[in-house]
């Protein structure tokens, strides 16, 4: 039962969103966890276990770390609250590792032993629960705000259950901070008419994303990858662009149905995009994509580690014998390495992503390296740095980046990976662009105008955003039948040219997956 | 206007705008024969476009049913009209989608179901879905005929299957593995509830109309197990329908599962189905269904039977003298 689904949207989300209305006010906190579980229960059946007792765990640890024992003093406090909330880190991600990573490594020492001659071991299959990548990392998030007195440990259970496992987050995200949305999964606030009509149509926003645009290109793309072989340089570069469209399609398309979703409620969510396309460098990149897992790698990994003990020894060390700029490119590397080896290794157990997180981690080490390079670049040449050349420039140089990271993020293994970036600058043979190829990968004519029309359209709406303009508010200013009139081309567009029913698959969420 | 009134106006007013797309390309639907744009739909205007009552035999199932029992066989032989009205992957509300779609102009005498859509399931929640979709579906055929607007809407291209829903496979694809197959067990797989709620209401509306109810499984390795036989005839005895495993009886059909599938054991080929008709037919015959040929108003059929034979006859040939892929 997808976001997108039919079972979603027109039969679970109607029944909460009237239930939650009918519930006393104070009650509604109680209405919205039994759906939440229950709908975690659909999709992962008794896997539900996963999420009450990690929630059970996180409360009765926070409350202990924020216990006050009569004449303890301040540091030993202090001390027992580190300890504890290191402890409860280290469980979560333990779990997190053997249920999720316990195969790979475990096939890794195999390949091992075979390649030794050594009898290898069997290995056990552990089921894995939806989204347990994402409620790891708000659990862990939330006991290092409490270590870190950020925020007061929580009293009320409910209120940290539903932070967890509120339902239109389980699958995807975003991965929200405590302090963030908490208070308002409990509010209990009547359902409002603007929420309802503003969440509705972010999740149409949304779905006109996946259905028309994604899961259109999945065939494409689900065809280049199971027969990459068979295609030229130019056919994978196109395939490349196709897959970061498509993975920026659905997984920000699922994003404005889960925000959206929790609008309904007049519950705000995290935004996890900001027009990730525009970036002018790797680094404003990740600034704009899947903006709430940079933001927990940004609070609870880089600014730790930035502050570290070694982090200021290697300072302190490399300043009085290096120099200012040896340091600071040591103190991001420093930083940098574990933020983008665990967004590699938090994506799944694959070499692949594994590589993905450390291109990240070379580009922007780059970055810093170069940073004073290329302001004496300009300096000297007298040029603008915000000339529109140099940003148009940095654009598509960001582009190519981003689609380069992309292809070794879906590749079927590094290998895979490597041998189609040599396709690329090896063989490009861009014929098979003319010949009629790409009308043989499942999509017909028809398909292919759907999806350059419905990306202009994107673009256009994320033009408007770029410049700081918001398309729903300025309907909102237009008269009654000018709205209303948008929203059936909305819906409609969406029944109509929506990629679903004979001739297309089903295709699952591709961020459910991490 | 309050914001109940709006909320009730814009609802009823998409509603109509639903109501009346469906309509338009309902028609634009029932207009075109295009199967590329019909995909698994077609199947059902085929269906709807069958002389009224001229059915008795009823088929239904997924890719199973559509590629094991040949109408056009069944009608040289017996003189029965049989319609296969499968659909690749038909889980069982689409089952019942078609089972409706046929009761608007047909009263078979017999349904045959093949049992795979019965016992295959990808969980309650999944079911509930394709209940749900199936059901936006049939309210609003918009749903499923959305993608005429890909072009060639006038276009009158062949049928989806010429030979009442039956598909012609001439591929070879040996099954080499056949250990485990059919391998007796007293380990029942049972059919999931939601199949079986909607089994009974196919059932129920048989019973009513008299219509004989058989549920006989095709063979295929790859599908089929003794845990899936035991959970079917559990369901057949329970039921009081007749249960025909096909499965079991693959040395007396004759199925060589080196020649006769098109797809490793997954599918039968033109061979494997022809065996299949061919050890079905006494048991059609025992269903007492009227022998149309030579009548007058089923002159169209003793044509395509003819056509038939002479189109499947080489093709047979060549599976059964080599081995190679036809």
């Amino acid at each position: 039962m997808g976001y997108n689904s039919f079972l979603y949207l027109g039969a679970f989300l109607p029944a909460v969103l009237v239930l939650y209305q009918l519930t006393p006010e104070k009650y509604r906190k109680y209405t919205l966890l039994a759906f939440s579980w229950t709908y975690f229960f659909l999709l992962s059946r008794f896997l539900v276990l996963y999420l009450i007792l990690t929630s059970v765990f996180v409360y009765v640890l926070g409350l202990w770390m924020g216990r006050k024992k009569e004449g303890e003093p301040p540091k030993a406090r202090k001390t027992r609250r580190a300890r504890l909330a290191t402890f409860g880190v280290l469980v979560l991600f333990g779990i997190l590792l053997v249920v999720k990573y316990s195969r790979f490594v475990a096939g890794t020492i195999n390949s091992i032993r075979i390649a030794h001659a050594m009898k290898p071991f069997d290995i056990l299959k552990i089921a894995v629960p939806v989204g347990i990548s994402y409620y790891t990392l708000e659990a862990a998030g939330y006991l290092l705000e409490v270590k870190w007195k950020r925020i007061k440990p929580e009293r009320d259970f409910v209120k940290l259950a539903l932070f967890l496992g509120f339902f239109p987050q389980t699958m995807e995200g975003p991965i929200a901070r405590y302090q963030d949305t908490a208070d308002q999964l409990v509010s209990g606030k009547d359902l409002q008419s603007e929420d309802l009509r503003d969440g509705s149509v972010r999740i149409l926003w949304g779905l006109f994303k996946k259905m028309v645009i994604a899961d259109r290109l999945n065939t494409l793309v689900a065809t280049f990858y199971n027969y990459h072989a068979n295609f030229s340089g130019a056919m994978t570069l196109t395939a490349g662009i196709a897959y970061t469209l498509q993975l920026y399609m659905d997984f920000s398309g699922t994003c404005d149905i889960i925000i959206g979703s929790a609008q309904l409620f007049g519950i705000c969510l995290p935004e996890n995009f900001r027009q990730p396309f525009f970036s002018q460098s790797a680094s404003e990149f990740w600034r704009r994509w899947h903006i709430s897992l940079g933001v927990w790698l940004k609070t609870y990994v880089f600014y730790p580690v930035s502050v570290s003990g070694l982090s200021m020894r290697w300072m302190k060390f490399s300043k009085e014998r290096f120099g200012k700029y040896i340091s600071r490119v040591g103190e991001a590397a420093i930083a940098l390495f574990p933020v983008w080896l665990f967004n590699g290794i938090w994506h799944g157990p694959q070499w692949n992503y594994l590589v993905y997180g450390m291109y990240y981690f070379v580009l922007l080490l780059l970055e810093t390296i170069l940073e004073p390079a290329k302001t004496e670049f300009y300096r000297v040449l007298g040029l603008r740095k915000d000339a529109l050349f140099f940003r148009v420039f940095r654009t598509v140089r960001t582009l190519c980046v981003i689609v380069l990271g992309e292809m070794f993020f879906r590749a079927d293994g590094l290998r895979t990976g490597l041998s189609m970036v040599k396709s690329i600058f090896g063989a490009p043979q861009f014929s098979m662009l003319r010949d009629g190829t790409l009308l043989h990968m499942g999509l017909d004519p028809g398909d292919f105008a759907a999806i350059l029309l419905g990306t202009v359209i994107v673009i256009i709406y994320d033009c408007l955003r770029e410049k700081g303009i918001r398309p729903g508010e300025l309907l909102q200013n237009k008269s009654a039948a000018l709205r209303w009139s948008a929203y059936y081309a909305l819906i409609f567009a969406v029944i109509i040219f929506g990629a679903y029913g004979p001739g297309y698959q089903q295709v699952d969420m591709i961020y459910a997956g991490f | 206007m309050n914001n109940g009134k709006r909320i009730t106006a814009f609802f009823l007013i998409l509603l109509c705008l639903i109501f009346l797309s469906s309509g338009l390309f309902y028609r634009a639907a029932k207009k075109t024969q295009d199967p590329s744009l019909l995909r698994r739909n077609a199947v059902f205007m085929d269906l709807e476009k069958e002389p009224r009552e001229s059915i008795d035999l009823l088929v239904l199932g997924d890719s199973e049913s559509y590629t094991s029992i040949s109408p056009m066989q069944v009608y040289n032989e017996t003189g029965i009209t049989t319609y296969v009205a499968g659909q690749s992957g038909q889980n069982m509300a689409e089952m019942y989608h078609m089972f409706e779609t046929a009761m608007k102009t047909q009263t078979p005498k017999a349904i045959m179901i093949e049992t795979h859509a019965l016992i295959h399931s990808k969980g309650s929640a999944y079911d509930l879905q394709n209940m749900g979709t199936e059901l936006a579906q049939t309210c609003f055929p918009v749903f499923s005929y959305h993608n005429l607007w890909k072009g060639r809407l006038a276009g009158e291209s062949a049928r989806v299957s010429a030979w009442k829903g039956f598909r012609v496979k001439s591929g070879v694809r040996a099954c080499l593995d056949t250990k485990k197959y059919m391998k007796p067990t007293d380990h029942i797989r049972m059919v999931p509830s939601g199949n079986r709620a909607i089994f009974d209401k196919i059932l129920k509306e048989c019973k009513d109309k008299n219509i004989e109810v058989v549920l006989y499984s095709a063979p295929s390795p790859v599908n089929y197990s003794y845990a899936n036989h035991n959970g079917i005839a559990l369901l057949a005895q329970e039921s009081g329908v007749p249960y025909l495993d096909l499965n079991l009886e693959t040395a007396d059909i004759g199925i060589d599962w080196l020649r006769d599938t098109m797809d490793a054991g997954d599918h039968l080929n033109i061979s494997g189905a022809e065996k299949t008709t061919q050890y079905l037919i006494p048991f059609l015959q025992s269903l007492n269904l009227p022998d149309h040929r030579g009548q007058k108003a089923y002159a169209a059929w003793d044509h395509l039977a003819g056509k038939y034979d002479s189109q499947v006859a080489g093709m047979i040939r060549k599976i059964r003298g080599s081995n190679e892929k036809v």
